[in-house]
């Protein structure tokens, strides 16, 4: 596969603060390549330099082969953050203000518009303007700003800061139907569901530094822990505990008087194991759960903090 | 472009705050002085027939009595439905001085080897300032004449041709002349709102700078230049200002009937540069980083409001207190140039000093759009 964005020892300075520390990126076509990070990582930052709106340090970026330059511009389509539209614009004449930047052809202008706003489930809010559109269709309109003109790579920064569950579902479907038609998108976000639902490569960014990369599953890999257990049962002996400290693939136990946390790296049927030494010992259970392990297990582990400190 | 202009329209034209400050302020305040200052369209405003005496006690000084015959239309030289400029009631002293008295004479004009005037104690009207201006423009056309005559008589045909012309000039300029004090009140609300439009020029900049909001960085990232860009977004903001400023000043002169005393395409034309400095100095202010939105408003507001305050919005008087305490700062406020465009055609009839005043907005409107471009010909920014 083709690379499409190229991002070689990137370093960006704010004073004494180093936003990126030699960051290495190398984006191919038709990925959903996903920047997680927490809050003030460097994402914004990085895509900023990407999009040569900030100026940096050291490093070399490249889109599509090139220096980013109008010829390139064309075929990017960017989501910001924050909603960037008109107010005394409605729906309709936001998207084609936007578009227009990119398009000077009337009529295909027209058409894709009018695809934009069936994409973007915006059918019948055309003559809204955005002050009367709730939180999930502003940021649809704000996505369906970003995209009109039909680019060959999408960035999206955080683009569903501040949605309520159904709208963000509805713009992830949306991401990955745009992805099947054909464009390399970059999400970055510090939600880690959303990335791990549809980013099919992800880069864990800390600090300006990009800690780890691959697909989810090998990014899973790279920690120990590959399943959590849950078990409610009050009351446990200091023996039973110790037993089921010592269970096979089991390397930490955690118990606070009711729950019972057991981590386990590798092996099968731990679960299982497990609940049939409670049954044994006629320890009386409540709810079970088993969970695998996360980004924010790999990032937890990686940095020692939670994704979302 | 034309898609950026169209919408950069669309989107000032429903803007509330912006249609408001425009277009409904300068009605709304335009409406408040003309009541305020009642119907400027009455006696207030006729100059003509100004009331005077002329009390000869010597012979009076050649070409004297011909020029207040002219003026008074004693020889027939103001046609049917004009009015002369000086009504002269008597020539007795005694009548004269109770006609003063009761106010009822505006100036006499002495003759007594020299022509002087008395004019009523306290006076300072504009009435009386007419007389005196005639006077004074007669007496130093009679000294030069009267110098040419004697030392160089070959030169006199040019001079009295040159003294013809001008006061043929000044006399047809006076007839649509308006020098009602209150009408300056009305050249400062179209300043005002000229420079009000800043607001609008400093949307200009924030909206194309990624530095400064979102929706300028997202224009900054697509393929359109920075120059078209905001050319276009200057075009759209002008437009809109001036057809606002236009609607204002055809409700002031159309309906409301204020009398201008300058010919509409002056109007048009000064509003046209007025929007230019205003838009100019909002761009400016909004080019400013590291300044929040808020501040900038209140800057512009302040901006606007206190140039117009020290040209005479609020007190008409301020402008001659200026002129007196630091006249430089008149030479150099565009809101007092902007007045003064209207002023010096209105009054004086004087093209020169409009273009004067022409030429120093411009070279504002020059600085202002040279500093905002310094500061938005970035594409690149250290941080956002």
């Amino acid at each position: 596969m083709e690379t499409v964005v190229k991002v070689e020892r990137l370093v960006k300075r704010y004073k004494e603060l180093i936003a990126l520390d030699h960051l290495e990126l190398d984006i191919k076509e038709g990925e959903i390549f996903g920047l997680l990070g927490p809050n003030g990582s460097g994402k914004t930052t990085a895509i900023n330099c990407i999009l040569s709106l900030l100026t940096y340090d050291k490093g070399e970026i490249s889109v599509f082969g090139k220096k980013l330059c109008a010829e390139v511009k064309k075929d990017i389509g960017v989501v910001m953050q924050n909603v960037a539209v008109l107010d005394e614009l409605n729906v309709r004449e936001n998207i084609d203000y936007f578009c227009g930047l990119y398009i000077s052809d009337k009529a295909l202008r027209k058409q894709r518009v009018d695809e934009v706003i069936a994409f973007a489930g915006l059918e019948g809010f055309e003559k809204f303007r955005p002050k009367k559109l709730s939180g999930g269709l502003l940021r649809r309109l704000n996505i369906a700003c970003g995209i009109a003109h039909k680019p060959k790579l999408i960035i999206m920064d955080e683009p569903t800061v501040a949605v309520d569950p159904q709208s963000r579902n509805k713009i992830l479907e949306g991401i990955e139907e745009l992805n099947r038609q054909g464009a390399t998108i970059i999400y970055t976000s510090h939600y880690m569901e959303e990335v791990e639902q549809i980013c099919s490569r992800i880069a864990i960014i800390d600090k300006g530094r990009n800690i780890a990369e691959g697909t989810k599953q090998e990014l899973k890999k790279l920690i120990k822990n590959t399943e959590t257990v849950s078990v409610e049962a009050a009351g446990l002996t200091e023996e039973q505990l110790e037993t089921a400290k010592n269970m096979p693939h089991a390397y930490d136990c955690k118990y606070d008087g009711k729950t019972l946390t057991l981590l386990y790296s590798g092996g099968k049927h731990n679960l299982t194991r497990l609940l049939d030494y409670m049954h044994k010992e006629e320890i009386p259970i409540g709810r079970v759960y088993s969970l695998l392990p996360t980004l924010n297990d790999v990032f937890l582990e990686i940095t020692g903090k939670e994704l979302r400190d | 472009m034309l898609n950026r202009i169209k919408y950069e329209l669309i989107s000032l034209l429903r803007n509330k705050i912006v249609v408001f400050w425009l277009m409904g302020f300068p009605v709304v305040l335009g409406t408040l002085f003309f009541v305020a200052f009642g119907s400027l369209a009455d006696s207030e405003q006729d100059y003509s027939d100004i009331r005077v005496a002329v009390v000869k006690k010597t012979e009076a000084p050649e070409g004297f009595d011909e020029m207040m015959n002219a003026l008074s239309g004693k020889d027939g030289s103001v046609s049917d439905g004009e009015n002369p400029l000086f009504e002269i009631v008597t020539d007795k002293e005694d009548t004269a001085r109770a006609l003063m008295e009761k106010g009822e004479l505006e100036a006499i004009i002495y003759v007594d080897g020299d022509v002087s005037l008395e004019v009523p104690y306290g006076a300072g009207g504009i009435k009386a300032g007419i007389v005196k201006s005639v006077l004074d423009t007669f007496k130093s056309r009679y000294e030069i004449i009267s110098s040419a005559a004697a030392s160089h008589p070959e030169k006199l045909p040019p001079i009295i041709k040159e003294a013809e012309r001008e006061t043929n000039y000044i006399k047809s300029e006076s007839n649509s002349a308006n020098f009602d004090p209150y009408v300056q009140y009305f050249y400062n609300l179209l300043a005002m709102s000229g420079l009000m439009g800043s607001m609008m020029g400093m949307y200009c900049a924030i909206n194309h700078q990624a530095n400064l909001s979102a929706l300028g960085a997202r224009v900054e990232i697509s393929p359109l230049s920075k120059f078209k860009d905001i050319l276009s977004s200057l075009i759209a903001t002008l437009l809109i200002h001036n057809v606002f400023l236009n609607i204002a000043s055809v409700y002031l002169v159309y309906i409301l009937g204020i009398k201008f005393g300058v010919p509409f395409t002056i109007i048009i034309a000064v509003n046209f540069l007025s929007s230019v400095i205003g838009d100019s100095l909002g761009c400016f202010i909004g080019s400013i980083g590291g300044l929040k939105d808020g501040i900038k408003n209140a800057l512009l507001l302040a901006c606007s409001l206190g140039l117009c305050f020290l040209s005479g919005l609020m007190f008409g008087g301020m402008r001659l207190i200026i002129e007196e305490s630091f006249p430089l700062f008149n030479r150099i406020n565009p809101a007092a140039l902007i007045v003064d465009c209207f002023y010096s055609v209105c009054v004086y009839g004087n093209y020169e000093k409009l273009i004067s005043n022409i030429v120093i907005l411009l070279i504002w409107c020059a600085l202002l759009l040279t500093g905002s471009m310094i500061m938005t010909r970035k594409r690149k920014y250290n941080s956002i």
